[in-house]
């Protein structure tokens, strides 16, 4: 158990490094952070972010406002920056953490190790190490989501019913946050009134309407007050293209990485089945496998399995409890009983010894098997040196994953002081022209105090439907009207690349964060059409 | 889930029956989808035989 331990608390160590090392970042890193702090900062100001891309600054949102509300209180206090995003990011994963761990302790008989091993395992995934140090609204979700499912756990078993409404309405106003933070929250609304249904009918129709009601309502307000916008850009556009290949990788990789876990979790889960009754954690973990699949969506990736991460380690911790106290001797009598338990009755103490040994086992291969860490830097080095780890990424990091399934997010890496000058640099660049500049990130924008121009991936996902109207966009780049323009990953709409390649031209690359920023000026003689 | 498994593995199968619009036959996505719905349809059979006594 020990050794457990240790390794997840490295994880837990590495994990830290990676936030703090983020929030003195003053630039984007995951491609979209600067549009969740454009975002924040219209909120600040009492705006809505859900606009009409036809028209300049042809920016808008795709995301409920939650979060960016949650953050709004910091541009006040703050001015506009990023450290208080990737904050709110890092502690909504330790919170959902540490709700994990409690359910464990809690429904698995107070099993203390088995309950911080639980959570640190949550903190030790590859995808939650990426994705929740970052200033996205994702792991805010997750957490509001974890928060619901087990404040809701027990709820049918309440017998004062003030307490049992008053647990009710907790966590149903947790799973309302996590749909007003994010639209993948779907899946845990559907868990819990499934789980509800299942448990009490009738309960769960009368709550089932009062929830609509008051979702319904804001939606509505919503969608009212931005005039249709809420709608078109946070549903319409956000249903891309899907490809099969890249959710075939990321269940693959999933697998891979959490496999350890996954198999007592799914054991479980039968357990509860064909033995005992469906929790709700068994609801919500199937739930989450199953929003996972929109991982192939354009534009998703693995963090769509972060809701299923949460499930699994509650499960499996809550099979691994089991395991330590010995209690895999209680089955109710029934078909299956007889068939494939009472043959195995005369090895059963043999086995649950075994099983005792397994658990630290299962926690030491699942910290192995989701390795990551810088392998730079006065411990990190090392501890590399020490295990023969070589980096396999940016920046000298090493991420078991790998980076090689399709929407895998290719971050991880912690920034260097090479990274700060190379963003510095190019927000100089920015501030020496008198025009407006047309860039990918905004963080660039932002510092140099010049508008924020078009969020890319927003048009490309309206242009997939033909709801983006470029013309305007076109006209300005054609009347060279930017003085510079910044590019990473080029996620503008075809028709628009097509005429920035004609209207300007690369005049530096800037490398950062191991991309390369390609920064083009006017051409003095647009290319011939 | 039994009824669920073989709703699910009809409705997706009429996909193809009704938007004749269609080519390729089943997609690779539908692939994962039915073999779902026969899963979800196997695990409600094997759940008959024990009947409805609350665990």
């Amino acid at each position: 158990m020990i050794a457990a331990l240790v390794i997840l608390l490295f994880h837990l160590v590495v994990y830290g490094v990676f936030a703090l090392n983020l929030m003195q970042f003053p630039f984007d890193y995951d491609q979209g952070e600067g549009f969740e702090l454009v975002d924040t900062i219209l909120f600040s100001q009492g705006q809505f972010p859900y606009r009409d891309t036809n028209v300049y600054p042809f920016y808008s949102s795709n995301y409920p406002p939650l979060f960016h509300v949650i953050a709004a209180p910091f541009v006040w206090l703050f001015g506009e920056a990023y450290w208080y995003g990737r904050l709110l990011g890092t502690l909504s994963a330790i919170i959902a953490a540490c709700a994990i761990g409690y359910a464990v302790y809690r429904d698995g008989g107070r099993q203390r190790w088995v309950a911080v091993l639980s959570g640190l395992a949550f903190l030790a995934s590859n995808t939650v190490y990426h994705i929740a140090p970052l200033f996205r609204q994702h792991m805010t979700m997750v957490m509001f989501e974890t928060l619901a499912i087990v404040v809701l756990a027990n709820v049918n078993e309440i017998k004062d019913q003030r307490t049992r409404r008053r647990v009710l309405f907790t966590g149903l106003t947790f799973v309302l946050a996590a749909g007003y933070t994010k639209q993948l929250a779907i899946a845990t609304a559907i868990a819990v009134f499934v789980f509800l249904f299942i448990r009490q009918p009738r309960r769960s129709l009368v709550w089932g309407v009062g929830f609509a009601l008051v979702g319904g309502a804001i939606f509505l307000w919503m969608n009212i007050a931005t005039d249709g916008q809420w709608w078109l850009q946070t549903i319409t556009a956000n249903v891309n293209q899907f490809i099969p290949e890249q959710t075939v990788g990321l269940f693959r990789l999933w697998f891979s990485l959490h496999g350890f876990l996954i198999v007592p979790a799914a054991l479980y889960i039968l357990y509860e089945l064909y033995f005992s009754r469906l929790s709700i954690y068994a609801i919500w973990f199937i739930a989450g496998v199953g929003v996972s699949i929109l991982s192939g969506k354009w534009g998703a990736g693995d963090s769509y399995f972060t809701t299923s991460i949460a499930g699994l380690c509650i499960l499996s911790g809550l099979f691994a409890a089991k395991t330590m106290r010995r209690e895999w001797v209680n089955f109710p009598i029934n078909l299956y009983t007889r068939r494939i338990i009472l043959p195995l009755w005369r090895v059963a103490n043999r086995l649950s010894g075994v099983g005792v040994l397994l658990i630290p086992l299962l926690y030491i291969g699942y910290g192995i098997a989701t390795l990551h860490m810088p392998t730079q830097g006065a411990v990190f080095s090392t501890v590399a040196d020490v295990f023969n780890i070589q980096p396999n990424v940016q920046n000298g990091f090493y991420d078991s994953a790998g980076r090689i399934a399709g929407g895998y997010a290719d971050i991880g890496h912690l920034t260097t002081q090479a990274d700060i000058d190379a963003g510095w640099h190019i927000v100089d660049l920015v501030r020496a022209t008198d025009q407006l500049v047309l860039s990918e990130e905004a963080s660039f924008n932002l510092i140099a105090g010049k508008d924020v121009i078009t969020n890319p991936t927003q048009l490309l996902n309206l242009a997939q439907q033909g709801l983006f109207d470029s013309s305007a966009l076109i006209a300005m780049i054609e009347r060279q009207d930017f003085g510079l323009i910044i590019m990473r990953a080029q996620f503008y709409p075809v028709d628009v690349l097509q005429r920035i390649a004609v209207y300007y031209e690369i005049v530096e690359t800037v490398p950062m964060n191991g991309f390369e920023y390609m920064i083009l000026a006017p051409r003095s003689t647009p290319l011939p059409e | 889930m039994l009824i669920g498994g073989i709703a699910g593995f009809a409705a997706i199968m009429a996909i193809d029956l009704f938007d004749v619009g269609r080519e390729g036959g089943i997609g690779p996505a539908q692939q994962i989808a039915l073999a779902l719905c026969v899963l979800l349809a196997f695990l409600g059979v094997t759940l008959i035989p024990l009947g409805d006594d609350p665990a």
